[in-house]
């Protein structure tokens, strides 16, 4: 089961559109569900999110257009119980024991959030943390030299393989990470 | 006969998988020993005798076949030819013998077999990846691009084994052996490996009604050799049990379908160059245009092949339909794409179509007979075709008759790929119905043109006319009639053996070859006999009614010359000679009186029609000379029998005036003698 996880696209405020390369490897037929982390900000962008897979799961991050997105939301696949959060109301921003919290809240294995704008996968207390970074590597105020980034998960019964996909320089590396669940 | 195919199909596959082998058991046999020994009774009572002669009967035809083999290997083709595979139950390994899957040597079938199977295996490890359990390769991913990319396979794999499911789960819908889950999954299995196998062909539309027919077969044979081991005490051939091994039906049905679809793919490749089929195919209009449309471009090659079929065959066998097929501008790609691709899977019921198989796979790997039974098919329903408007027409077309027999078109088709080999069928054009066939003859004696193909009809027609004229018929016509129309198949088969050796010869008219021309003629005798009896037949109709109503006396004198014409008929009956000296002669009038005895009236201007012998358009229906006496005659007689017999038999009335006309053009060509030898004397 192939699982996109993407968020903080910023488009049009901020970026135009997802890197080409990005685009280019999108392509239907492949990915069974999409969980975004917020930030997609207009109906196009969610609709081209739709276009890839017909699953599309988005919580409502601080730039939203659509209101209506919850601020959590757990999904269940396989055996995997996916919390799903944007991050913004983390505070301070993309801290591990404040994530745990949210991840408690929500008694999930996977805890996936945004908002911090860099790629970030760990363990931490036998839970799983994803921070798919921003997908477009659309700028924050913190940082002007953002990263493209987006993650795809392939969840196997007990066993989640991460792959990260990063746009360094004009070349997409892929990084791989296991995740087992005991 | 097809009924009880279809039905027979129902029986032997049931729809649940558990008591499918139970009902298999009892059903095969059963069925098999009615068909083959009618006296064997069929009710359960009598179940022992029953098996134990099934069990020799199975052990028996396995012997058979391999002494056939080490004796003479032909032997299989011509069985394969004349239809004897219907009961076999090795059908599957008479194919594969035929399409040369396994050799002739029996002793390494085991062997060849182990080969296939393990090859087919190999392909298990090969094609199917999973790339969420395979160990982790360096530089690949789930949304990787590259071509050696596991995960890209993966998902184009995919996608093609969902096209080839969608295509499999419909197949032959009516028979429930296709329902079952387990020979869905082979199906496409092995539909699946061919595709990775032949990345070239890959999979197309089609391809799973190639197979269908195959592993139909395949199974079958396994399931009576499960029976036939169950229910026999000694021990089995070790050969016959490794070469139907019921483990191995996806890896043996690989085997046939690949084969033959290497013969087939011609029918399937989009590619515009390859090699040809047909043998001296041109390939030229294919690659002199490479711009043309897409769809033309991609089917180029079946296409070209079917302009072959209709220039260099059809037109062959049958001018008048290829005429009409140009005229109503009927491709033949609308309709023989399918018929090819599928192998006329689509025609024919299963049981036929199998019998068809047999012929097929007997023939070459040339597959050069399917385009002759292409040709046989359309010649089957000429005249539905023939007779029908363009709309019409494409419904024969792309839905065939069911009703039409597969062995008649089958020796059709064969006779016409080797007319030395195959005899012309007899009743080759029997399967059209009464209407249709009055109507076809009216339509052929229209046409009245190629050699060969109205020939049948004439015998034909005949054999019609004599069931329609009911009461009068003497039961000797009758006799003569199917004794003329048994030569007329005759020596048609013989023409077209002659043809067939002077090909150039197209359409019959060969000018100096005299075992031709005394076909010919002795064809034109038949006709002109068949003309005489049936003309005496109709004329004693009228006699009998005009005896009730007597006293008119042109109408008497009108029968007279009638009946006159039909002496002149008479092959035998040589006109005097010394009729040229006086147009009215006093001996020839003795020699007409013993012929009129029988009439009821003797009158006097019997001399007037007596001069007839001397006029050559006399038989002509008033044409030409003496048109002063005839064309008021006739137009009479026309009159009279339409009042006579109008109201009761029209449609028999229309066929005396389509009849007449050719038969009499035939006359005229078939004794030219006749008439220049007349004509000086007027």
């Amino acid at each position: 089961m192939l699982v996109l996880v993407l968020g903080d696209l910023h488009i049009p405020h901020r970026c135009s559109s997802l890197p080409a390369k990005f685009k280019k490897l999108l392509v239907p037929g492949r990915i069974h569900h999409i969980l975004a982390t917020g930030n997609i900000c207009t109906k196009e962008s969610y609709d081209y999110l739709k276009s890839l897979a017909t699953d599309v799961h988005i919580v409502r991050g601080d730039f939203d257009e659509n209101l209506s997105y919850p601020e959590q939301k757990v999904v269940t696949v396989g055996q995997f119980r996916i919390g799903l959060c944007h991050g913004h109301q983390v505070v301070p921003r993309g801290d591990p024991e404040a994530l745990a919290l949210i991840q408690r809240q929500l008694d999930v294995d996977i805890l996936i959030t945004g908002h911090t704008y860099k790629f970030e996968a760990y363990e931490h207390g036998n839970k799983f943390y994803i921070n798919p970074g921003s997908a477009t590597g659309a700028f924050n105020p913190l940082d002007t030299n953002v990263v493209p980034s987006f993650v795809l998960m392939d969840i196997q019964s007990t066993t989640v393989v991460t792959y990260v996909y990063q746009l360094i320089g004009d070349e997409v590396k892929v990084e791989r990470i296991e995740y087992k669940k005991i | 006969m097809t009924v009880r195919g279809i039905e027979a199909i129902k029986l032997y596959m049931p729809m649940s998988k558990a008591d499918a082998a139970a009902a298999i058991k009892t059903n095969i046999p059963e069925e098999t020993g009615r068909t083959i020994e009618p006296v064997v009774p069929v009710d359960g009572g009598n179940n022992n005798g029953n098996t134990m002669n099934s069990v020799e009967r199975y052990r028996q035809e396995w012997t058979q076949l391999l002494a056939n083999l080490d004796e003479n290997p032909e032997m299989l083709r011509a069985a394969a030819f004349s239809g004897k595979l219907k009961m076999s139950k090795f059908r599957s390994i008479h194919w594969a013998l035929l399409l040369r899957v396994l050799n002739a040597d029996y002793r390494s079938w085991p062997g060849q077999r182990q080969q296939q199977r393990s090859r087919y295996e190999k392909f298990r490890v090969d094609y199917v990846s999973n790339p969420h359990e395979l160990a982790v390769r360096e530089n690949d991913d789930p949304l990787s691009q590259s071509t050696q990319s596991v995960w890209n396979q993966y998902f184009s794999d995919q996608e093609l084994f969902a096209l080839i499911r969608q295509d499999v789960v419909r197949t032959f819908p009516a028979v429930d052996f296709f329902r079952k889950a387990l020979i869905q999954n082979a199906m496409t299995n092995i539909l699946f490996y061919y595709a990775r196998e032949h990345p070239y062909m890959c999979y197309r539309q089609g391809m799973h009604e190639i197979l269908a027919p195959i592993i139909f077969v395949l199974y079958s044979d396994h399931q009576s050799l499960l029976h036939f081991s169950e229910i026999a005490k000694t021990e089995i051939n070790e050969t016959l049990l490794d070469v139907l091994n019921t483990a191995y039906l996806e890896a043996d049905t690989y085997s046939i379908f690949s084969r033959l679809m290497a013969s087939v793919e011609s029918y399937y490749r989009v590619s515009r160059f390859a090699s040809t089929p047909g043998g001296d195919l041109e390939t030229q209009r294919v690659n002199e245009s490479p711009n043309a449309d897409a769809e033309l471009q991609s089917e180029a090659e079946v296409i070209s092949q079917l302009n072959f079929i209709r220039d260099r065959i059809l037109a062959k066998q049958d001018q008048h339909l290829h005429h009409y097929l140009l005229k109503m501008e009927i491709p033949l790609h609308i309709f023989g794409i399918r018929w090819l691709r599928l192998l006329f899977g689509r025609e024919f019921m299963l049981i036929d179509l199998l019998v068809l198989w047999d012929a097929i796979f007997a023939d070459s790997d040339r597959f050069d007979l399917p385009n002759y039974i292409l040709v046989a098919m359309l010649v089957h329903i000429r005249d539905k075709l023939l007779l029908s408007d363009y709309t019409s027409s494409l419904t024969y077309l792309m839905r065939y008759p069911s009703n039409v027999d597969v062995n008649l078109v089958l020796r059709h088709a064969l006779h016409m790929l080797n007319p030395k080999q195959f005899d012309y069928p007899v009743n080759a054009f029997s399967c059209v119905s009464f209407a249709d066939n009055l109507a076809a003859a009216a339509a052929s004696a229209a046409a009245a043109s190629a050699a060969i193909a109205p020939t049948p009809f004439k015998s034909q027609r005949v054999h019609t006319n004599s069931e329609s004229s009911t009461g009068a018929s003497g039961s000797h016509i009758n006799r003569q009639i199917t004794y003329m129309q048994a030569r007329n198949a005759e020596s048609l088969s013989a023409l077209a053996k002659l043809q067939d050796t002077n090909r150039m010869a197209m359409d019959g008219h060969l000018a100096d070859s005299p075992e031709l021309l005394r076909l010919e003629l002795k064809n034109a005798h038949t006709v002109i006999k068949i003309a005489r009896s049936k003309l005496l037949n109709y004329l004693s109709t009228v006699r009998r009614h005009m005896d009730k109503q007597q006293g008119n006396e042109e109408l008497n004198r009108t029968l007279d010359g009638i009946e006159e014409l039909c002496s002149f008929l008479d092959v035998k009956f040589i006109f005097p000679m010394h009729a040229r000296t006086t147009p009215i002669d006093e001996a020839l009038e003795a020699n007409e009186r013993k012929q009129s005895a029988v009439k009821p009236t003797n009158n006097p201007t019997m001399s007037n029609s007596q001069q007839m012998p001397g006029l050559p358009s006399a038989s002509g229906g008033g044409s030409g000379f003496g048109g002063g006496y005839e064309m008021p005659e006739n137009a009479f007689m026309h009159n009279s029998t339409a009042r006579l017999l109008g109201d009761r038999r029209e449609i028999e009335l229309s066929t005396i005036t389509s009849d007449e006309r050719p038969e009499i053009m035939v006359l005229q060509n078939g004794l030219p003698a006749a008439e220049p030898q007349q004509r000086p004397q007027q």
